[in-house]
C-alpha cells in the first residue's frame, strides 16, 4: 500500500513536472519551486500536499505520501515561530514537522485534555523529492530549521510525546540530511523554540510563561548568547550578521536591529508613522527581508509594512492596508518575490455567513499602491497553509 | 514582559470570560462555541468590537460588563496586544472556547506575572483544527504584587499596577482588572467555583 502510494505520488509529480515544464532542471533531478522572476514564496504545504504557483492565481497540487502511522503535517507546538516546512538548500528534500494524535483527532465539541495526558506524538520528516519517498529524520522532535550547509537543526523532546498542559522541553540537536547521527547543540534543556540559521549561528527563542519570548544565538562550540528578551524576530538580514526584531509587549511598533555575532544594538525605531502621521502599530513576526527592504504584517491592521533597513536606521517605504473587512484575521508571512516587484501573502478567511465555511488564501501584491490578487488554493480546508521556507 | 502599552491607533480586543459556576451543561454549550462570528448585521466580529463600542456612543469600559453581560459568573477580560489572529503566539488574543485551570496562586512571586494567577491549559487556536497552533503558558491575571497588593505612583505605565483600561492588553494572557481578580478569587476560595474551567467567549 505504501508503496503504491509513493509511485502514484512519483506519477503526480512527473505529470506535474511535464504540465508545467520548470519542476525539473536539465538534469531531471531537482525540483524547482521557483523560476526566476517569480515569487520566492512560490511552494507551501497544505492538508498534507505542496502547493505551487503556476502565476500569481493558479496553483497545483502535488500529495506528500507521508511515512507510515505518521499523522499529518502540522506543528501544533511551533507554527508560531518556527517554519512548517523548509526546503533543502540543493532543493532536493523537503523537512517538515509532522504531528500524529494518539487516538481520534480533537474536534471542537471534545472537552479539553487532562493535564498529564498524552495527547500526540511530534517528529520531523525528511521527503524526497526526486524519489518521492518520506522518512523519519528526528523522532520526538519540533522545530526543525535547515542551514545553507544542508545541516537540520532540532529541538529533541526531553519525552518523546507532547502531554497536555505540559512544556514540551527538550535540548537543540543538529544532524546532516546525509548522517544518520545527530550532535547536541544545546545540552540544557529548556522551551526552545527554533527560529532560523543565519550562516553558522542558530537563532532560537526559550519560551517562558505568558508566552514571553527571549531570542538568543549559538553556534557550534559558541555557547549560547542572549541576543533580546522579550522580542520577536521579524526578519534575519541577506548577509546573515543581523537581526529585525519587534520587542514585543507592546502595542507600537518598536524594532530593533541587532548584530548576532556581538549581540549589540545597531539601531532602533519606536513609534513608527505613516505618511499621514497615523501610527503604524506593532509588526507581526515572520516577516522577509530581501536587499535594504522589510516586509511584514501589521498587528493591528490587515495589511503589509514596507521598511527600509540599514545599519544606520529603520524607516518607513509604505503601508498597504488590505483590508480589515476582507481579512478580518490579519494577513501574514509576507515573502519578496526574486526581484522584489511583489510580496505574497497568506491569510485565513473567517466564514461570512453561518452556513460559510472559514479557508486559507493566498495573496500576491505587486507594489504599495497597485492591487493585489489572491487564490484559493485549497476551498474548504480549515487550516492555515504553512509557507514553505527557502534557504539560500 | 507582560506589561503593555497602548499606541494611538491601537484596538483593543476584549473578551469576557466566564469561570463556570453552573452546570456541565453550561461547559458544554459554551465549549460547542466555533471559532470564527459571522456578520449578520447584529453580530459583530470580534475584530470589529471596539469600533462596535464606539459605533453605540454610550458604552463605556465600566458598561460593557453591566450592559451587555450582567452576569455575576462572567467578567470583563483583555487578551492579547492588539492583534487580531489567535494563532499568533506572543501577540495575538487568547483562542475562543474552553480550557481547563491547570493550577492556581494566590501569591505568585516569581517571573512577570505576580499574585493571584490560574495557569490555563494548553488551547488549539482554532477550534475546529486539531493541526492550530497551540497556545501555551497562559495564564489569567491582573497587575499586582506578590502579596496581592499595588505599586502605583510613577507616572508611567508599571508592572505590577492596574493603571486602567490599557493594562488588559497582554501577549495572550487573559487579564482581568485589580478588582475583578479579588472577585473571581474569592469566588475560587469559597468553593462556588466547581469546574475548573474557564470559558473564553469574545462576543455573541
Amino acid at each position: 500500500m505504501v508503496k503504491r502510494s509513493i509511485a502514484l505520488a512519483s506519477v503526480l509529480v512527473v505529470m506535474l513536472a511535464a504540465a508545467c515544464g520548470r519542476l525539473y532542471d536539465s538534469n531531471q533531478r531537482t525540483l524547482g519551486w521557483r523560476a526566476p522572476g517569480e515569487p520566492r514564496l512560490m511552494s507551501f504545504v497544505l492538508d498534507n500536499a505542496v502547493f505551487q504557483f503556476t502565476s500569481p492565481t493558479a496553483v497545483t497540487r502535488t500529495a506528500i505520501p507521508l511515512a507510515r502511522n505518521s499523522g499529518s503535517i502540522a506543528a501544533p507546538l511551533s507554527a508560531g515561530t518556527s517554519p512548517v516546512a523548509q526546503l533543502s538548500p540543493d532543493e532536493t528534500t523537503l523537512v517538515f514537522s509532522t504531528w500524529r494524535y494518539f487516538g481520534n483527532p480533537p474536534t471542537a465539541e471534545d472537552p479539553p485534555p487532562s493535564t498529564g495526558m498524552r495527547v500526540a506524538h511530534p517528529a520531523v520528516h525528511a521527503f524526497d523529492l526526486a524519489s518521492g519517498t518520506d522518512r523519519v529524520f528526528a523522532d520526538g522532535a519540533i522545530s526543525p530549521v535547515v542551514s545553507t550547509a544542508g545541516d537540520v537543526a532540532f529541538v529533541k523532546g526531553d519525552m518523546p510525546d507532547y502531554y497536555a498542559n505540559q512544556p514540551f522541553t527538550g535540548t537543540i540537536q543538529v544532524q546532516s540530511l546525509t548522517s544518520v547521527e545527530p550532535s547536541t547543540l544545546v545540552s540544557a534543556s529548556d522551551n526552545y523554540r527554533l527560529v532560523g540559521w543565519a550562516g553558522d549561528n542558530l537563532l532560537y527563542y526559550v519560551q517562558s510563561e505568558g508566552e514571553v519570548l527571549d531570542l538568543y544565538a549559538t553556534s557550534v562550540g559558541g555557547g549560547a548568547r542572549l541576543l533580546a528578551e522579550g522580542a520577536g524576530v521579524i526578519a534575519i538580514s541577506p548577509d546573515r550578521t543581523s537581526v529585525l526584531v519587534q520587542r514585543v509587549g507592546t502595542t507600537e511598533s518598536d524594532l530593533a536591529l541587532i548584530d548576532i555575532a556581538s549581540g549589540q544594538l545597531l539601531t532602533r525605531a519606536a513609534n513608527i508613522a505613516a505618511p499621514d502621521g497615523s501610527e503604524v502599530g506593532a509588526l507581526q513576526m515572520r516577516g522577509d527581508w530581501l536587499g535594504d527592504r522589510v516586509v511584514a504584517s501589521g498587528v493591528t491592521f490587515a495589511g503589509i509594512v514596507y521598511l527600509q533597513v540599514s545599519d544606520s536606521g529603520i524607516g518607513l517605504e509604505g503601508v498597504q492596508d488590505l483590508g480589515d473587512a476582507k481579512y478580518p484575521m490579519g494577513v501574514e508571512a509576507p515573502r519578496f518575490s526574486e526581484d522584489g516587484t511583489s510580496v505574497v501573502s497568506q491569510a485565513v478567511i473567517p466564514p461570512q455567513t453561518a452556513s460559510d465555511t472559514p479557508h486559507a488564501e493566498v495573496i500576491t501584491c505587486s507594489g504599495i499602491e497597485s492591487p493585489c490578487a489572491s487564490v484559493v488554493p485549497e476551498p474548504g480546508f480549515v487550516g492555515a497553509a504553512y509557507s514553505i521556507g527557502h534557504v539560500e | 514582559m507582560l506589561k503593555v502599552t497602548r499606541g494611538q491607533g491601537s484596538r483593543a480586543v476584549f473578551i469576557v470570560l466566564g469561570l463556570l459556576l453552573l452546570s456541565t451543561s453550561t461547559t458544554t454549550a459554551l465549549a460547542a462555541g466555533r471559532n470564527y462570528q459571522y456578520y449578520n448585521g447584529d453580530v459583530c466580529y470580534e475584530r470589529m468590537l471596539q469600533d462596535c463600542l464606539s459605533q453605540s456612543g454610550a458604552m463605556n469600559y465600566g458598561t460593557l460588563f453591566q450592559n451587555i453581560y450582567g452576569s455575576a459568573t462572567k467578567w470583563r477580560g483583555g487578551s492579547g496586544n492588539g492583534s487580531h489572529d489567535r494563532c499568533a503566539i506572543n501577540q495575538g488574543p487568547i483562542p475562543k472556547g474552553t480550557t481547563s485551570i491547570v493550577s492556581h496562586y494566590d501569591n505568585k512571586s516569581s517571573g512577570d506575572i505576580r499574585g493571584r494567577a490560574w495557569k490555563l491549559g494548553d488551547m488549539r487556536c482554532m477550534e475546529d483544527d486539531p493541526y492550530s497552533t497551540l497556545r501555551t503558558q497562559l495564564f489569567l491575571h491582573t497587575e499586582e504584587t506578590s502579596d496581592q497588593g499595588q505599586t502605583c505612583g510613577s507616572p508611567y505605565d508599571e508592572r505590577w499596577c492596574w493603571d486602567g483600561p490599557s493594562d488588559y492588553y497582554s501577549l495572550g494572557c487573559v487579564k482581568v482588572s485589580h478588582s475583578d481578580v479579588a472577585t473571581i478569587d474569592t469566588k475560587w476560595h469559597n468553593g462556588t467555583v466547581n469546574s475548573p474551567t474557564l470559558a473564553v467567549d469574545p462576543w455573541n
